[in-house]
């Protein structure tokens, strides 16, 4: 190390210059970051209610539900300044990108209508036939309304103070503020002084939340000064407040910088993450100044050297001093946080990949740039060293710590007072509860709390939980059977507290029933039989419009859903719910017919499910990392076990006080018990090793202790002082309690983190008196070594088994498979060997690019055709679309002009090869049935073996496949084999993919190499991919039928 | 072959484009597609008697692509006809553009082949992009070739909108009959011409509505004069304002079609048979795509004629013989025509084999098309094609009228 720092002061200019370079470069790719929610991102794809979800979303378009009140000053809402307003905004509505037309109600939207009794049976008319309203009009209006009650509690108050729209948003990746910016604009537009709206619903509340995460960006240079402050304060000197802060500066624009490249984007659960590198940066910058000082104070006293060269050499000194640690202590930190890109949540590997890539920054910052900068300032003056070593209270707590550590009586109180802390821990942790409602997050003063509480008093509430209803064939929702058992469904559900209102189309065929027995009350019931349905339902057809129910049940009557709205968000609460629900169900429908659960709460108990445990395994894995590396380099387990002590303490205290406070448990507090881990290990790898020094300098065990406390400990009671300062700035954001609990947990957990490095770490050595700082050359051998390494590893594997065991349903497994190659966007050329049952080759080369669309799962797919000749200029385009179907365009040179072509056939075969356009684009996993057949090895991966059958006839003729089986792999969930039966279930062909490699800063996979093999002709198809470039930023403007001719 | 006059401004431009930054490999800056063509016909498509032709010719594509200065586009044919088919031309330069992209803003300048419409085959929208109907290719859009125009192409977020500039009229080429005692004489005309169109699609349904200012590239015979070499008929492209609109749409496995037009000429009324009446032309229809590749398209035509009268009533036999061959070549033999247009088409092992049925019938004429062509390839650089077309119908129609054109061709083709 001595020789290192040598080396770097010769060639410090150089070393200074290319850092400033490396630092202009990643604050380029930094500077582009944006905070954003991508629900396809965080939503755990394969827990049963998000899938339930997806399903509710594909059939009825349902599952981001917001809802717009109207409530005038003065009077009802019979009065034109509300039913205008209220009209108007609909047709606004109607038409506004992001809006799911079909599915919207109020009073003035087209399939809102009032069954009426007439001379022939029924009818439906609008319910707002015209305007503005009569006496007589308004009057007819209120009957019809209390005639069908449907409308009550959803669109009306019963009060009939209040009209509401409840629109249904479109999820898109591009974040919840773009989701609900049209609604907003819509609804600012009809403002007035005589009407007062609120808006309620989760997308509400989760625009709100990115829009108030962005506050980062006022808090994290304000954490900045006062970390700098408080450097300061400590040192007293302007190396103190100065280089500590560039180092850490740096750090996170390295940070960023990486994320930059990697096109990774922060999300709201990320954004804190600077202030992290910045405290763990300024950690490291800290300990090696406290060094350099004490190094330059030695040789000044032992004189000889002139004060430049005494800088100089106090440079180098410190250096090799500190720095091996730094490394240990920074690559164990950075160790732990990579170790989470072992999880297959984006966001979990983001922090990670963030996290790890800052701290390492930072210890190569402190390596090479701080070093040759400070060879270059002046010298400590007199004054500024004698300010530096003035004793003050950073100097008198580890001397009291010393003090009650070192006597041995003393020593064991202090020990039974952390016991006896960490047991209070332990109980207080009991009371935690788990809750991610997002209106958690904010602070009830806010508007939108209030509007929230106000629609949930007047209307059903805000927040949407869906009963999906699918039986086993086309009109299985008209059965008796069926419909009876939604009927006692939703009058079960009625009875449980918090339940606002249930609809669903039972509620419309009670209505019909009565309206065709005159109104009277005992008819007020369903149709007695499956037959009397369809002819309710043909008689309704006949005033109404075919897209009237949409929202209740599918067009082949084969799925309904039944929509409850509830007046909590509580997870605790809606979790019960739901498993009495399922129990009810079970029970009251008949067995052929499946009940899921899915909408906004059910979205948010899942994502709770998943990410909470995900990140407290996070905790355990970034322990475990630390553990094995500290294990090893210090040789000993003790070492281990010694690092761990005070994180957990740390992390015990957090609990703690969630569950003392009744602070909820949600995604972002989880996340906060991470940050603690990671920050936290260096303090006792610090002590540690100066312990060893000192002892090795020879050194008593009690004195190693107090200079160990004087000079690390000292340092690390600066550091958690500068962290706990700047995380404690959050406390100024205010209404968003991530913030704020944000900031009382890191500085509780720094509290906790640093009193326990400077009292349990000494008191342990002092009491266990460990080989690895006293007998060193007692120290383990390296077989043993090797066998810590494995034993660590294994924990880690089986860490990230269970992390991944999340996902293990076959679903879920099909649904990751036809995620894990949907990049951003793509370049690639590729070269499609067709080879005829003779061995006869043509020879296809294309460039092709693809974007993927705002909604994360449609893809839009250019490919240009480059040779043989007849081929040549010849260029398709596919733009894909979950819901309906794809447009396809092809150009053909011969022809001149682009021709748009029927891309609803899967089964056609990709530009004449043997792969089929659904081979290529891949299979929407909810269109097929999928079971897990075996567990097997394929080119040495491990496979799930997933059979999958098509969901209905529609996808068997599609595809023309009546069977699939694939090897999915299990570590990127890449298809390495997939075999196909036809039609006629007779083996049709093998699809083999290889050389798979990671593409892109979104952990997506594509097989360069891939071979299609037709079993019935003999034919076989082999595509290479060249070149392939994800992440370029392809422009949209590509992805249009004209660039086809270019 | 030298380019012509007209097509300097796309050569001026080439020569006066900015050098394209400096490439790793000048060989990647351009692309090009050549193929060698050898073909034998069994007639040719000039209504002559002539039989057993044999030609051979080259093709060529190339595209410089200038960086940021935009591409340059050229393409052209040249060929060494048989003995049999002397005196036809010998190379054409169909292409030669300047193509430059400025954000939403695509500009095209120099000799261009700018083809309209979404329906298949029959497009009355297509009237920019002059045709050589009597050139033997085995596909029709190889008789295609350029006309010299400035176009400008702009995405508004609402739709693409094309405009194009011609500073002069292009005219198809068509078979005249030879007939003692009738000589030809072509006018070329020297006027500007003017188009523009709007175009917008997504989701399933692709439309657009178009305008044309011009000279109807189909070209009119007119009695010329008298002498006595005999009777001088006059080849002459006349004028036409042109109001079109079409649409494609796809509903399952079936891309639906539609496209109509209304030309409006100069003619003077029922008894001006110097000129194309106004007319109304409506192609609409449907194309299934079947397992395994297959392709069906069938379209309904109509084409109503404002004002039409039968060249009979003409009393001079001269003027009425050119009457019936003007109302044939305008295909406005009737006040009202009926048809019908179909493809079939499919392709086996891996496209290596490809087949096409196609053909119309028009009523009340009864005349009609029946084409057929097979394809194969038997590796990337040789392909074979095979082929039939097949007129009929009554001399006083447009499709009858080429009933000489029957013939049988086979093409054998290298490319790289």
């Amino acid at each position: 190390m001595t020789r290192y720092a040598h080396w770097l002061l010769r060639h410090r200019t150089w070393a200074i210059t290319v850092t400033l370079l490396i630092t202009a470069v990643f604050a380029y790719f930094g500077a582009g970051l944006k905070i954003i929610i991508d629900p396809a991102t965080l939503a755990p794809q394969g827990h049963p209610y998000i899938q339930a979800t997806n399903r509710v979303d594909r059939l009825f378009g349902s599952k981001y539900l917001m809802l717009i009140g109207i409530t005038p000053k003065h009077g009802d809402i019979f009065q034109p300044a509300v039913l205008l307003r209220l009209e108007r905004l609909t047709r606004r509505l109607e038409t506004t990108p992001g809006v799911v037309r079909s599915t919207m109600v109020s009073l003035a939207a087209r399939q809102a209508k009032a069954i009426k009794g007439s001379g022939d049976g029924f009818e439906a008319r609008p319910l707002l036939e015209k305007m503005p309203l009569t006496d007589a009009d308004k009057a007819a209006l209120k009957t019809a309304i209390e005639a069908n009650p449907v409308y009550l509690n959803t669109v009306v108050s019963p009060d009939f103070r209040t009209a509401a729209i409840l629109v249904e948003l479109k999820e898109r990746s591009d974040g919840f503020q773009n989701m609900v910016a049209p609604v907003y604009a819509a609804v600012e537009a009809e403002a007035g002084p005589d009407v007062e709206f609120a808006l309620g619903g989760n997308p509400v509340y989760l625009d709100k939340t990115e829009k108030f995460a962005a506050r980062m960006d006022v808090l994290f240079p304000i954490a900045l000064v006062v970390i700098g402050l408080l450097h300061f304060e400590a040192f007293r000197t302007r190396q103190g407040l100065i280089l500590p802060l560039v180092t850490a500066l740096m750090a996170v624009i390295w940070g960023t910088g990486m994320m930059g490249v990697l096109h990774q984007p922060f999300d709201i659960f990320n954004s804190p993450t600077p202030i992290l590198i910045l405290a763990i940066a300024a950690g490291h910058a800290v300990q090696l100044l406290k060094r350099y000082y004490e190094e330059y104070e030695l040789l000044c006293r032992a004189g000889g050297l002139s004060p430049l060269e005494a800088n100089r050499e106090a440079v180098i000194r410190s250096l090799a001093g500190v720095g091996p640690v730094m490394i240990i202590a920074g690559g164990v930190a950075a160790l732990g946080f990579f170790s989470l890109l072992a999880f297959n949540i984006a966001t979990i590997r983001a922090f990670g990949i963030f996290t790890g890539a800052g701290i390492l920054s930072a210890v190569l910052l402190e390596m090479t740039f701080i070093p040759a900068v400070r060879s270059l300032l002046k010298p400590p003056s007199r004054r500024e060293r004698a300010a530096e070593s003035r004793q003050r209270l950073w100097d008198r707590i580890p001397r009291w710590v010393g003090e009650h550590i070192i006597p041995a009586p003393r020593r064991r109180l202090v020990m039974l007072g952390l016991a006896l802390f960490a047991g209070l821990c332990m109980l207080g942790m009991q009371r935690v509860v788990v809750d991610n409602a997002s209106r958690n997050f904010f602070s009830s003063g806010l508007d939108i709390q209030k509007d929230d509480e106000f629609l949930n008093r007047k209307l059903g509430g805000t927040n949407s939980l869906y009963i999906l209803v699918e039986g086993a064939q086309p009109d299985a929702i008209k059965s008796p059977g069926v419909l009876t058992a939604m009927e006692s469904t939703q009058r079960f559900v009625e009875s449980q507290p918090h339940v606002g209102k249930t609809v669903s189309l039972v509620d419309h065929l009670k209505r019909m029933n009565m309206a065709m027995h005159g109104d009277a009350p005992g008819a007020n019931r369903l149709p007695e039989s499956g037959d009397l349905v369809s002819q309710y339902l043909l008689l309704y057809s006949m005033s109404g419009e075919p897209g009237d129910f949409d929202a209740y049940v599918d067009y082949r009557y084969q799925a309904a859903k039944i929509t409850v709205l509830l007046k909590t968000g509580s997870n605790a609460y809606i979790k019960d719910l739901v498993d009495k629900l399922k129990e009810y169900t079970g029970q009251a429908f008949p067995p052929d017919v499946k009940v899921s659960f899915g909408g906004d709460v059910a979205q948010t108990i899942a994502l709770t499910d998943t990410m909470i445990k995900g990140k407290i395994l996070n905790i355990v894995q970034i322990a475990l990392a630390i553990f094995v590396v500290s294990a090893l380099v210090f040789r000993s387990l003790t070492a281990g076990v010694i690092v761990l002590l005070p994180l957990a303490m740390a992390v015990l205290s957090v609990f703690c006080a969630m569950g003392a406070f009744g602070i909820p448990l949600n995604i972002p507090n989880a996340l906060i018990s991470a940050m603690a881990v990671g920050i936290g290990a260096d303090y006792a790898i610090y002590l540690l090793y100066r312990m060893r020094e000192e002892v090795a300098g020879g050194a008593g065990a009690e004195d190693a202790v107090r200079v160990t406390l004087a000079t690390a400990g000292k340092a690390a009671l600066f550091v958690a002082t500068a962290v706990a300062g700047g995380y404690g700035v959050l406390a100024l954001s205010i209404g968003y309690n991530v913030h704020l609990y944000l900031s009382l947990f890191i500085v509780l957990a720094m509290l906790v983190s640093v009193t326990a490095s400077l009292t349990l770490v000494p008191g342990l050595v002092l009491y266990l008196r460990p080989d690895f700082i006293f007998h060193r050359e007692r120290r383990r051998p390296l077989w043993q070594l090797a066998a810590i390494l494995l034993v660590g590893v294994g924990l880690q594997l089986v860490v990230s088994r269970t992390a991944h065991a999340e996902t293990p349903s076959p679903y879920a497994i099909m649904q990751n498979n036809l995620a894990a190659t949907k990049v951003k966007d793509s370049i690639v050329n590729a070269t499609f060997t067709l080879i005829n049952k003779d061995g006869a080759t043509r020879v296809r080369k294309t460039q092709g690019y693809t974007r993927l669309q705002a909604n994360g799962v449609d893809n839009m797919r250019l490919v240009r055709f480059l040779s043989p000749s007849d081929v040549k200029g010849m260029a398709t385009l596919l733009i894909e679309h979950a819901n309906t179907d794809d447009d396809m365009w092809i150009y053909l040179p011969a022809l001149g002009k682009v021709r748009r072509l029927s891309a609803s056939n899967k089964k056609d075969s990709f530009v004449g090869t043997d792969f089929s356009y659904g081979d290529v684009i891949g299979y929407k996993a909810e269109e097929w049935l999928h079971k897990l057949v075996r567990e097997e090895s394929m080119d040495g991966a491990p496979c799930y073996v997933i059979e999958s059958t098509p969901a209905d006839d529609m996808v068997r003729r599609n595809t023309g496949y009546s069977k699939r089986l694939s090897w999915v792999r299990k570590d990127n969930f890449v298809a390495a084999r997939a075999e196909f039966w036809d039609l006629a279930n007779q083996p049709l062909k093998t699809i083999v993919s290889r050389d798979i490699r990671q593409v892109g800063g979104d952990g997506r996979w594509q097989p360069m190499f891939a071979q299609a093999d037709n079993l019935q002709t003999g034919y076989r198809t082999i595509i290479q991919f060249e070149k392939f470039q994800a992440d370029q930023n392809v422009a949209p403007g590509l992805f249009t039928p004209r660039e086809l001719e270019k | 072959m030298l380019p012509k006059r007209r097509d300097w401004p796309g050569l001026v431009l080439l020569l006066a484009a900015q050098p394209p930054a400096q490439a790793e490999d000048p060989a990647d800056l351009v692309d090009y597609t050549i193929s060698v063509r050898s073909d034998a016909w069994s007639g040719s498509r000039q209504l002559d008697d002539r039989h057993a032709i044999a030609q051979a010719g080259v093709w060529a594509r190339a595209r410089l692509d200038l960086d940021t200065a935009g591409a340059v586009v050229g393409s052209g044919w040249l060929r060494e006809p048989g003995a049999a088919d002397t005196g036809r031309r010998k190379g054409r330069l169909r292409e030669l553009y300047w193509r430059h992209s400025l954000g939403p803003l695509e500009l095209k300048l120099g000799r261009q082949m700018a083809i309209w419409g979404r329906a298949d085959a029959i497009n009355p929208t297509d009237n920019l992009a002059p045709r050589d109907f009597t050139l033997l290719t085995p596909e029709d859009g190889d008789q295609r070739h350029g006309n010299v125009a400035a176009q400008f192409n702009v995405d508004t977020g609402a739709g693409n909108v094309t405009g194009l500039w011609f500073p002069r009229v292009a005219s198809h080429t068509i078979a005249l009959a030879p007939q003692p005692h009738v000589s030809y004489v072509i006018e070329r005309s020297a006027h500007a011409q003017w188009a523009v169109k709007w175009e917008g699609g997504g989701d399933g349904l692709d439309g657009s509505l178009s305008y044309f200012h011009g000279f109807d590239p189909m070209p009119d015979l007119v009695l010329g004069g008298m002498g006595p070499g005999g009777v001088q008929v006059l080849v002459r492209n006349q004028p036409v304002r042109t109001l079109g609109g079409d649409f494609s749409l796809v509903h399952g496995n079936t891309v639906w079609r539609a496209e109509a037009a209304w030309m409006r000429t100069d003619s003077m009324g029922a008894g001006d048979f110097a000129h194309k009446k106004p007319q109304l032309w409506l192609v609409a229809g449907g194309e299934w795509r079947f397992d395994h590749g297959a392709t069906l398209g069938i379209q309904t035509i109509l084409q109503h004629v404002k004002g039409f009268q039968s060249p009979d009533t003409v009393a001079d036999p001269i003027a009425r013989e050119i009457g019936w061959r003007q109302a044939a070549t305008g295909n406005q033999t009737s006040a009202t025509q009926r048809g019908l247009t179909w493809r079939l088409a499919s392709r086996w092992w891996n496209d290596t084999l490809t087949a096409e049925v196609n053909g119309a019938v028009m009523y009340p004429s009864h005349s009609g098309l029946w084409r057929t062509k097979l394809g194969y390839a038997f590796d990337d650089h040789w392909q074979v094609q095979t082929g039939t077309d097949y007129y009929f119908g009554p001399k006083q129609s447009f499709l009858g009228q080429l009933d000489k054109n029957r013939l049988v061709y086979v093409q054998l083709r290298y490319g790289w």
